[in-house]
């Protein structure tokens, strides 16, 4: 009984350091890049995807027709080593690299780009940007069920010719080949993606742990153009900005891709920090998302008073850090912020332009070629726009002459209790407290604030659920349509239900007007419109916050905020 | 050590003065000279502890001083309303199986154990979950079904006591004497055995308390009790960790709320264990 | 023996029945239903949460699906991550919460196994004072605090162990601390106390007189009864370092059991809790079966008392 009752003892005592051996290899272990990615990405299939921490994924594993240069921001080749364009600029032919494989070792060929465009068309999968492709003959149709899938005018000859017509001139065009939407998908995907699942970049996923990280290696069977330097990629999935920054700053992590607002100040001014921030002039617009038809948001004169009472300026200085500029309207206005860069490298005596200083922005310059996009959120005249400022007084008196009850006047009806739903980070948060203690204060208006994981966010913003929603939009090219086709009628990504029989005219009149100064001019009406009426509260224009360690060399600012990752490398400091 | 010198020694008199202090600056905080603890001043976000701020001010510029005392009052009421839902639930279950039959006695009791082997603190984040934000915290109950749901993890020790204390207590010789001279069963549960479970009852009520405190800290960090506007210890302290970094350091946030938490904890067990010793000579711990 | 463990195992079902179907009650009688919180879900998840839950179904019918489903330990889908399936989820961060738990253990354990001798050496002396009153102080602290001074003092004014992450061995130590604080005040009071009370025990006064220093007397007659009170504990402390677990995780970005079951709780994914409130049940229910077999092995006098 002894010897039993010793063996028992040891067994316990053993148990534990057993089960700590056992369970050591959870622990990952080293990577060449971690990139604190902001949150568990949704789906990361390209026609599922919608979220930048899913688009970082997706660039890695998948490799489009044509890459985007971070440099000059200009289309550079993808999986097609070269392109014609006909000179009436409707008529776009690609020549597909040949031997290209997917990362199971098949080939990919020109009809693998066929299908994987038409089935982002195919109005039955419900695809979020299925819409980018619609400009294509026959798409239009086909996504109204008129006609069918085989009328679509994408064709292949051979395996390495892609040949695309469009209705007319998209001068964009070439952009969107470079969007993760249209990157190929394996035939037998099947909405699927993850580590079991084939792609075409030169990375691959080796392994998927929610809430904690996606691990790339990379792909031995790829054979495109770029020739990556990184091994292991890390992918974090660390909701919290704050964890973020602790994470680089104990060199755990190599990039952030969000940082707490009441750090910013520091890391701007700190010569310890401030050549590891890149907080760069960004085409992104920050801003809420309003559910018209739950009341009170049904009423205009509320969504007006809401507006009004907001001190944008303030927003923007003392609660996020003072590096975004406020929204005068939807299109993003980055001009100030570039003023901003160009004294912050003239004070750090760098005389240059700023556009050599700062590649990428030439793609923002104005140009008369009808072939180039331009965002011209400058030549928007921002007088004109429908933004009335900050005037708490005029917005209480808005709403005492609708009938509704403001602090200082007993009359009227109580105005009823508004839910803010933001996805769980620390800026966030901050800024829908901010919201409704201005909302209570200035209008009385009481509110309640739902955070939620990014995934959850997502799922409760698609179906409508929500009163005032965080929200924000990133050009995906240099036009204004990147953010004025957002919520057009039926448009996959709008999340608010909300349709408009003038702004759709605009809009579409505005996609087919080739000349430029016409078009700027329509969506500017477009833009008035959608101000007036539509379902969205603008907040701020962006910039982009990425806290980079010294470790990562070829991280290029520009005003996308496209940093592939076929350009980075870790130095030897 | 005599009784009386271990009541009187200063360490618990000092616990008991600081829970004085927080109980009255709590009660007092609407009519205290400090400023509303939601009057945010953004450009004032993130001082240090100074002449304006006495305790510093958050991401908003809200000054912390002010809406720690206006936590206390939030963490307090949770720890008032969850000890006397313990209690009501506790001793009335207790009473009811110690002085009943002995098939009542043993089903209450079974139901007891069975609530005890449950794992409550994980049963009460699901229902916190289904709680959150659904139709019952827009009827404005939130904070009450907190209470509650503080009230009932607890009630069980009480149950326990009090069901042992009573059943040992009607075996006693003036228990059977009023029971053989006609005193009914319930007359003398509660007029008779009650007041003399009084100090065991009391006892317990200190250990629940803290527990109850520490709870609603502990859900309210993880984001799933007190909701903003309102304000509590454990919201405080996730409001803390939301900015704890190196680079600005904000250590303010962290170091006041959870002083405030650690210092009445503290004093809680101290004050306990003194009333314990007091009230309890058979304790000799 | 064996009928007293059988009797014990079916508490322990039922235990874990009843949970089951609190649980499941509980989410079903959340206002709007769990599943139709969202006003008008994408038509296929739809589809795919009502051809997995049955939501048309009646709810006994229901319920006794899921209690099949999870018998079969197949409980479905995420609500909120519908590529990954509850049972996968916690399958992965099952070995992360074990090892910060085990090492949490191990090192709690052998720390106040330690100053709980430490202290009964001298009772009443400085050292079993600021022992006490230590172990006091960790116990009644939340964990938040001691992790909070731990990150500003160790990772910040130090700057020697990362404050976050899971990703190489410097990130363990501070969570594991956090953590093991609870064991070890736990063990050391249970330890000072038992050896006190031991030490006036007939066979330590005899073994004294025969001439044995009190340290060793301590150490060989009194030490392995005193052990066995920590051996009962095992469920309770091992229920404290789940609910730790919960905190720690959070704090230091720890993509553990307690990492899902919190962000479940605030996603409103109630398979998701639904799994975790179980698992940590199931575990719970082990620990203390195992603790009471031990202590039955353990101490002969409860084996006289059984029979």
């Amino acid at each position: 009984m002894k010897s039993l009752e010793s063996a028992i003892l040891l067994l316990i005592v053993l148990s534990a350091p057993i089960l700590a051996i056992w369970s050591f290899p959870s622990l990952p272990g080293p990577a060449d890049l971690v990139i604190a990615n902001g949150t568990d990405p949704g789906s990361i299939h390209p026609h599922r995807a919608t979220g930048l921490p899913e688009g970082r994924i997706i660039q890695a594993i998948h490799e489009g027709l044509l890459l985007i240069d971070p440099r000059s921001l200009e289309p550079i080749p993808g999986c097609a080593d070269r392109w014609e364009i006909s000179s009436a600029g409707t008529r776009y032919r690609f020549h597909i690299q040949p031997g290209l494989l997917w990362s199971d070792g098949t080939r990919l060929t020109a009809e693998d780009f066929r299908r994987s465009w038409l089935d982002l068309l195919d109005p039955l999968q419900g695809a979020p940007y299925g819409d980018l492709l619609q400009s294509v003959v026959g798409a239009r149709s086909w996504r109204r069920l008129e006609t069918s899938r085989e009328q679509v005018a994408i064709r292949t000859e051979g395996e390495s010719i892609l040949e695309i017509e469009l209705e007319h001139p998209v001068p964009w065009f070439l952009y969107l080949c470079a969007q993760t939407p249209l990157q190929p998908v394996h035939p037998e995907a099947d909405g699927r993606a993850g580590p079991a699942i084939a792609t075409n970049g030169p990375w691959v996923i080796e392994s998927w742990r929610l809430r904690d990280r996606i691990r790339l290696v990379t792909n031995p069977f790829y054979r495109g153009p770029s020739t990556p330097h990184l091994e292991v990629i890390d992918f974090l999935a660390v909701e919290s900005g704050n964890t973020q920054l602790n994470l680089l700053a104990a060199g755990m992590a190599h990039w952030a891709v969000r940082t707490p607002a009441a750090a910013i100040p520091v890391l701007r001014e700190d010569a310890q920090w401030s050549s590891m921030w890149h907080a760069d002039p960004y085409l992104g617009i920050s801003f809420f998302r309003l559910n018209l038809e739950r009341p009170p948001l049904d009423d205009p004169n509320i969504r007006r008073a809401i507006s009004l009472v907001l001190d944008r300026q303030q927003l923007c200085h003392d609660v996020l850090g003072g590096d975004p500029e406020p929204a005068l309207g939807f299109i993003p206005w980055p001009k100030p912020a570039i003023e901003r860069q160009r004294i912050k490298m003239m004070e750090r005596g760098l005389t240059q332009e700023i556009h050599d200083l700062l590649p990428g922005y030439s793609g923002m310059a104005m140009t008369s070629d009808p072939q180039k996009p331009v965002m011209t959120a400058a030549q928007i005249a921002p007088e004109q726009w429908a933004y009335e400022g900050h005037d708490p007084a005029l917005a209480r008196q808005i709403l005492q002459r609708a009938g509704w009850r403001v602090p200082g006047s007993p009359e009227g009806r109580a105005i009823p209790a508004l839910e803010i739903l933001h996805p769980s980070s620390g800026t966030h948060s901050l800024v829908a407290e901010w919201l409704q203690l201005v909302w209570n204060r200035e209008l009385g208006i009481e509110t309640t604030i739902q955070s939620m994981e990014w995934r959850s966010f997502l799922d409760v913003q698609r179906s409508v659920d929500y009163d005032l929603s965080t929200s924000s939009w990133i050009a995906d090219y240099p036009d204004p349509a990147s953010f004025l086709t957002l919520f057009t009628t039926g448009a996959p990504n709008s999340r608010t239900g909300w349709s408009d029989q003038e702004y759709d005219q605009r809009v579409a009149s505005a996609l087919a007007e080739p000349r430029l100064e016409e078009r700027m001019k329509l969506w500017q009406q477009a833009e008035r419109i959608l101000l007036e009426r539509g379902p969205v509260l603008p907040l701020w224009s962006m910039t982009s916050g990425n806290l980079v360690s010294h470790q990562v060399e070829g991280f290029l600012p520009n005003p996308l905020d496209h940093h592939d990752l076929r350009a980075i490398h870790r130095s030897s400091r | 050590m005599s009784r009386r010198s271990h009541l009187t020694s200063t360490i618990p008199m000092l616990a008991f003065g600081w829970l004085l202090v927080t109980v009255a600056t709590a009660l007092l905080a609407p009519w205290l000279p400090i400023a509303a603890p939601d009057a945010a001043l953004p450009e004032a976000a993130w001082s240090a502890p100074d002449d304006n701020f006495l305790l510093g001010s958050d991401a908003l510029g809200r000054d912390l001083w002010s809406r720690i005392l206006w936590g206390t009052r939030i963490s307090l009421a949770c720890a008032v309303a969850g000890g006397s839902a313990a209690l009501l639930l506790g001793v009335s279950w207790g009473l009811l199986a110690g002085g009943g039959s002995s098939a009542r006695d043993h089903w209450m009791m079974r139901v007891v154990d069975l609530l005890d082997s449950v794992p409550l603190v994980f049963l009460v984040i699901l229902l916190a979950s289904v709680a959150r934000n659904s139709a019952w915290i827009d009827a404005g109950g939130g904070l009450t079904l907190f209470f509650i749901i503080l009230g009932v993890v607890y009630w069980t020790p009480m149950a326990r006591v009090v069901r042992g204390e009573t059943r040992s207590l009607i075996r006693r010789e003036w228990a059977l004497a009023a029971t053989a001279l006609g005193t009914p069963p319930r007359r003398l549960l509660w007029r008779q055995v009650l007041p003399n479970l009084l100090p065991t009852i009391l006892v317990t009520v200190t250990l629940i308390i803290p527990r109850v405190l520490l709870f609603e800290a502990f859900l309210s960090f993880l984001g799933l009790g007190v909701q903003a506007p309102e304000v509590s210890w454990g919201t405080l302290a996730r409001d803390a960790f939301e900015v704890l970094n190196p680079v600005r350091t904000a250590w303010w946030m962290v170091l006041f709320p959870s002083l405030a938490l650690a210092a009445t904890l503290l004093s809680l067990n101290i004050v306990g264990d003194a009333l314990r010793t007091a009230l309890d000579p058979k304790q000799k711990r | 023996m064996s009928s007293l463990l059988m009797r014990r195992l079916l508490a322990s079902l039922i235990t874990i029945w009843a949970v089951f179907t609190l649980s499941f009650f509980i989410i079903h009688a959340a206002p709007g239903g769990p599943f139709d919180a969202n006003r008008d879900p994408p038509a296929d998840v739809k589809r795919a949460i009502e051809a997995r839950y049955h939501l048309d179904a009646p709810l006994w019918s229901q319920y006794l699906d899921q209690l099949v489903g999870w018998i079969q330990l197949d409980p479905g889908p995420s609500l909120r991550q519908p590529d990954h399936d509850v049972a996968s989820i916690l399958a992965a961060g099952f070995p992360i919460s074990l090892l910060l738990g085990s090492l949490a253990l191990i090192l709690g354990t052998t720390v106040g196994v330690l100053l709980g001798i430490l202290a009964a050496l001298r009772p009443g002396g400085v050292l079993d004072q600021l022992i006490v009153v230590t172990a006091s102080i960790g116990l009644a602290l939340p964990l938040y605090v001691i992790a909070g001074l731990l990150v500003l003092g160790v990772s910040f004014g130090l700057g020697w162990l990362p404050p976050a992450g899971w990703q190489t061995i410097p990130s363990l130590v501070l969570p594991v601390l956090c953590l093991s604080l609870l064991p070890a005040a736990q063990s050391a009071r249970l330890i000072r106390s038992g050896l006190i009370e031991m030490s006036t025990e007939e066979f330590a006064r005899t073994a004294r007189a025969k001439g044995l220093s009190p340290f060793s007397v301590l150490l060989f007659h009194c030490l392995r009864p005193a052990l066995i009170p920590l051996v009962a504990t095992l469920a309770p402390t091992a229920a404290a370092l789940l609910t730790g677990s919960l905190v720690v995780e959070q704090i230091f970005a720890i993509p553990g059991v307690g990492m899902h079951f919190i962000q479940g709780a605030l996603n409103r994914d109630y398979p998701l809790v639904l799994g975790a409130v179980l698992l940590y049940t199931v575990l719970l229910q082990l620990l203390s079966l195992l603790a009471d077999l031990l202590t039955w092995i353990l101490d002969p006098r409860l084996r006289g008392e059984v029979r």
